[in-house]
């Protein structure tokens, strides 16, 4: 059984070049080839592909909403995105709508061919730079909600404030005007959700800080 | 007192486009026109008698009118002052007896000036975007293409003739450098993920590439998820974050910097901090002062407010203030 491929991409060179690809691969078959959702939708509920490669970018058509109206329909079909970005926002979205894979177009044609084998088998494929900026990213997110930064300069207005230094004392001893001494202030009560300088001064005590 | 007929002194300055006020070496005003009551918003019929220094309550102005009084200075010009709804032009120049004060309202040409900056930047970034989906969407892909079809004959002839199969892998190699340059271009022109994403998506993915480089360690910490705010606010903030990173790390050699985007109610707050080498404020040079002019002109069209602390050998902290129409 040859794997049924569906080229779904705004770029007739682009498709062309898949195509040329993998003409040598006797395993595998292109079944159909479209550039907006309307087509896409209507062609792989048609030909049933194994496999959908699945640019995002394209004009006013977007690979992200496709997946999700595809897997909706089609759970069993699987999509590898393949794309230009690698920012692991379109990743992120594009695995939790259902994607199966996620390469770039960048990918050399080996990584390509590995993929397609992979998630037909129903593995889950991603190129090694989008894995890396994928698991960047879920790193910062654990660090940023885990805890409240706050910068050396806003800890030391901190103990100021706790310390009950004025605007102006705080500005002169940093080297700040008391416009930028205030923005820090709103900025602590802001992130600490915090309502008043009492709470800031009661903050400060808590962690030590005076 | 003068010369000439007060009547006929009256009818005069009346007829002047600007607001004139005439005082004398006390600060007791002696004759002013109608404009220059409008100006100043107030009821009475006349400040005639009244002290010049109670008119406008503006410290700049103030400072510069005690200097005249006290005989250190014999003019000066402010040419943008805001006063009230106004943006003024006022001028002083001291006689023997007295000093004459003209007022002029450039409201007009300042927001003309403003809209055309507007305009400026509106039709820079459209372009900027044009051209970055042009190389983002089309020629990316295109080379990409080009690199897949290389590859293809490099796996049919590999074995035939290896000679020209090395060849062309060295040809991919250049063209994947080339599609990295292209991809990088693309996105200092327009960051996808800007439109995409928004600000804190878009900001994170550039503060990530400047860590990547080692040139400077930067943390971002943003107390919102940054995904409601308007395009154009969003674009301009960016841009003013890329021009404040840029010149930290290029002019101050900064190896530590703090981004923080915090929204507070209806305000939000963009922050930078540095621990670069600071600058004197009226020592900056031209090519600084044209990376915060932009900045200035930027924060001007979001009608934002925009302070710089900065002093030698203690970094600068720049923060810019953005209401935000919650609608």
């Amino acid at each position: 059984m040859k794997i049924k491929i569906y080229i779904a991409d705004d770029h007739i060179m682009f498709r062309d070049g898949i195509k040329a690809m993998l003409e040598p691969e006797t395993q595998m078959e292109i079944v159909g080839e479209g550039d907006n959702e309307k087509k896409i939708i209507d062609d792989c509920n048609n030909y049933k592909p194994d496999v959908i490669l699945m640019d995002i970018s394209m004009g006013d058509s977007d690979g992200i909403v496709i997946t999700k109206k595809l897997k909706d329909n089609l759970p069993e079909t699987k999509i590898l995105a393949v794309s230009m970005h690698n920012e692991s926002h379109y990743i992120r979205r594009m695995l939790d709508n259902g994607a199966n894979g996620y390469i770039l177009k960048t990918t050399g044609r080996n990584e390509m061919i590995s993929a397609i084998k992979a998630v037909h088998e129903g593995a889950t494929f991603l190129s090694s730079a989008v894995s890396s900026n994928l698991l960047k990213s879920m790193n910062q997110e654990s660090a940023s909600s885990s805890q409240i930064r706050l910068t050396p300069r806003e800890i030391e207005v901190l103990k100021m404030i706790a310390e009950e230094y004025s605007n102006q004392e705080i500005a002169e001893t940093l080297f700040i005007s008391p416009r930028t001494v205030d923005t820090h202030r709103r900025n602590l009560l802001e992130k600490l959700g915090l309502k008043n300088t009492a709470g800031l001064v009661k903050f400060a005590i808590q962690k030590g800080y005076i | 007192m003068i010369g000439f007929d007060k009547s006929f002194l009256l009818e005069v300055i009346n007829e002047a486009p600007y607001g004139v006020i005439v005082f004398d070496s006390n600060g007791v005003i002696i004759l002013e026109n109608a404009l220059a009551l409008s100006f100043l918003g107030t009821k009475k019929k006349s400040i005639v008698n009244a002290q010049i220094l109670e008119q406008f309550d503006v410290f700049e102005l103030n400072e510069l009118i005690e200097l005249v009084l006290e005989g250190e200075r014999a003019r000066f010009d402010i040419m943008e002052m805001v006063f009230q709804d106004k943006v003024l032009t006022i001028r002083c120049r001291k006689t023997d007896n007295w000093s004459i004060l003209t007022v002029q309202d450039i409201t007009r040409w300042k927001n003309i000036e403003m809209s055309s900056v507007q305009s400026i930047i509106e039709t820079q970034e459209n372009e900027r975007r044009r051209i970055a989906l042009e190389i983002h969407d089309g020629i990316g892909p295109q080379m990409s293409s080009s690199i897949h079809h290389l590859e293809t004959i490099i796996d049919r002839i590999k074995e035939k003739d290896p000679q020209t199969a090395s060849e062309l892998q060295s040809l991919v190699e250049v063209s994947n450098d080339v599609s990295e340059e292209l991809r990088s271009v693309s996105h200092s022109l327009m960051p996808r993920v800007l439109l995409d994403f928004g600000i804190v998506a878009a900001l994170q993915g550039l503060i990530n590439r400047i860590n990547a480089s080692n040139k400077c360690q930067v943390e971002f910490i943003h107390s919102f998820s940054g995904n409601e705010l308007d395009q154009a606010i969003e674009l301009n903030l960016y841009r003013i974050t890329q021009e404040l990173l840029n010149n930290g790390i290029k002019h101050a050699n900064a190896t530590n910097i703090f981004v923080q985007l915090v929204k507070n109610g209806d305000r939000l707050n963009l922050m930078v901090e540095d621990n670069g080498s600071g600058f004197e404020m009226n020592e900056l040079t031209d090519s600084d002062g044209i990376g915060l002019s932009n900045i200035e002109m930027r924060t001007k069209v979001l009608g934002g407010e925009l302070n710089i602390d900065s002093s030698p050998n203690r970094g600068t902290v720049i923060t810019v203030d953005v209401l935000l129409n919650e609608n």
